[in-house]
């Protein structure tokens, strides 16, 4: 890690200097970055899905 | 994305290996895990056994990661990415619904026809692991054969295994038991997301695990307070169990080994690599039941056969298919999108990515750390000391000799996982 990456939480990130790529400065907080990832909603429907058919089959 | 460091393609290839054992050895592991569960003899609802099962992983998933970095670690984890938090939660609930719907699918159309199904979860894997993390992008056509012509090898292999170890032709609705193994399969399928988000954005699989349990023994708990027809009637069963609580207990704990050791391979091989290696459980837990409990005694030999060796090819075909550095470079581009969608520094997930973690060399352990591994082992004395060993016919030499292989892996995973990433 880079000695100078500061601990990160769920308030608007920072960046550190020393990157090995750039990075844009993110101005929405880590949940808003959350829920509007499509990747987090695919696994979230696959899991309503399954718990719907487990609720017909059981 | 000109900026992206190149790994030195010797430390590639290290981490290439190092994937691809871990593979294997997660496939030789979670087979192990049905081992003590054949010795639990009739009478137990099933979805009491899989919680039985899910408090051992909780209590493994919580020690294990203190022993070996310290919760302290797991803290460090969390502050860089707090967001992973969620992300292992959501695959522990789908790990619990795709297990609880397996119970179902064995019920309704057998472990024949629903192993298969729900074992399509590769094919899933390999099509999230391209489409959202660049996984097998400028691959070249050799490897996506290999990758693709291993799974389906695996797929086929499989199929035959899973025919040949049918006992018994089941009575069910064979429409609820098709889609209850179709639907685990892509939930198994889609919980490599999580994983994959993970060890792109350089969360530890220690510290990972410790949270998917939570998600994962929540749902599970839920599961079986709704099944089981409220706290009263699952506590009524559990009471009933506690001869065969250690065995399940212990059945979760190797799990865990094994799932411990599929989490580096889905991190250093990705996941369309990483789940069809790990999937050759199928094949030891089949070695477990025939050598060790006497299975398949009556006939069927030559299709275990056939199928072992269509498994062990297609793995092997997986097993060479490893990442060039011009793939390499298409991951480390999905894990600079992670950095920068989550604030997560760029560092940071590059030197986890390449394995590079200082965390567990320096582990320093506090008092809540031998509170857990002191926890976890006085239940487990504990259960052991109510324990009965159920009059089996059981194959001691065989038994000794599977065990001695899985201490193999463990030995040899384990030893290339510390020297090449310390654990990282």
């Amino acid at each position: 890690m880079a000695p100078d990456c500061g601990p990160a939480s769920l308030a608007p990130p920072t960046t550190s200097s020393i990157c090995y790529v750039p990075v844009q400065p993110t101005t929405v907080s880590r949940w808003r970055a959350l829920l509007g990832d499509v990747h987090f909603w695919i696994p979230v429907a696959v899991l309503l899905a399954g718990l719907l058919v487990l609720r017909w089959i059981a | 994305m000109d900026r992206i460091a190149e790994l030195d393609p010797a430390r590639l290839r290290r981490l290439q290996g190092v994937g691809t054992l871990s593979g294997f050895a997660a496939g030789a592991w979670l087979g192990a895990a049905e081992a003590p569960t054949k010795l639990v003899t009739l009478g137990i609802p099933p979805v009491v056994i899989s919680f039985i099962m899910v408090l051992g992983v909780f209590l493994a998933r919580w020690s294990l990661p203190a022993l070996v970095r310290g919760t302290a670690a797991v803290r460090d984890d969390v502050r860089q990415a707090p967001h992973l938090v969620i992300w292992a939660a959501l695959a522990g609930c789908l790990w619990a619904v795709a297990n609880t719907l397996t119970i179902f699918a064995i019920k309704h159309i057998g472990l024949s026809i629903a192993f298969p199904l729900w074992n399509a979860n590769s094919l899933l894997g390999i099509l999230w692991g391209t489409l959202l993390f660049n996984e097998l992008r400028d691959a070249g056509r050799a490897r996506w054969l290999g990758v693709l012509g291993g799974a389906a090898a695996m797929f086929a292999g499989a199929t035959l295994l899973a025919v040949a170890s049918s006992a018994r032709a089941p009575g069910g609705d064979s429409l609820r038991g098709i889609a209850a193994a179709l639907t685990a399969g892509a939930l198994w399928g889609t919980m490599y997301i999580p994983y994959r988000k993970a060890y792109l954005t350089g969360m530890h699989p220690l510290s990972f695990v410790a949270f998917f349990t939570i998600g994962e023994l929540g749902m599970m708990t839920a599961l079986a307070l709704s099944l089981s027809g409220g706290p009263g009637p699952l506590w009524g069963e559990l009471a009933k169990s506690r001869a065969v609580l250690f065995w399940l207990l212990l059945a979760g704990f190797v799990w865990v080994v094994g799932d411990l050791f599929q989490q580096y391979a889905a991190k250093y091989v990705g996941i369309s690599r990483g789940i069809p290696l790990s999937n050759t459980n199928q094949l030891w837990g089949l070695l477990w039941g025939m050598l060790v409990f006497g299975e398949l005694a009556g006939g069927g030999r030559g299709a275990v056969i056939a199928g072992s060796l269509l498994m062990a090819a297609g793995a092997g075909a997986i097993a060479f298919a490893s990442a060039p550095g011009r793939e390499y470079r298409r991951w480390q581009e999905a894990g600079a999108r992670e950095s920068a969608r989550y604030g997560v520094d760029a560092s940071y997930v590059a030197a986890r990515m390449a394995g590079d973690d200082a965390g567990t060399a320096r582990a320093r352990h506090t008092l809540l750390d031998w509170v857990l591994v002191l926890a976890a082992t006085a239940v487990f004395v504990g259960s052991a000391a109510l324990a009965r060993v159920p009059a089996l016919q059981v194959g001691w030499g065989w038994a000794a000799a599977l065990t001695l292989a899985i201490f193999g892996f463990l030995f040899a995973g384990g030893v290339a996982l510390w020297r090449t990433t310390r654990f990282g």
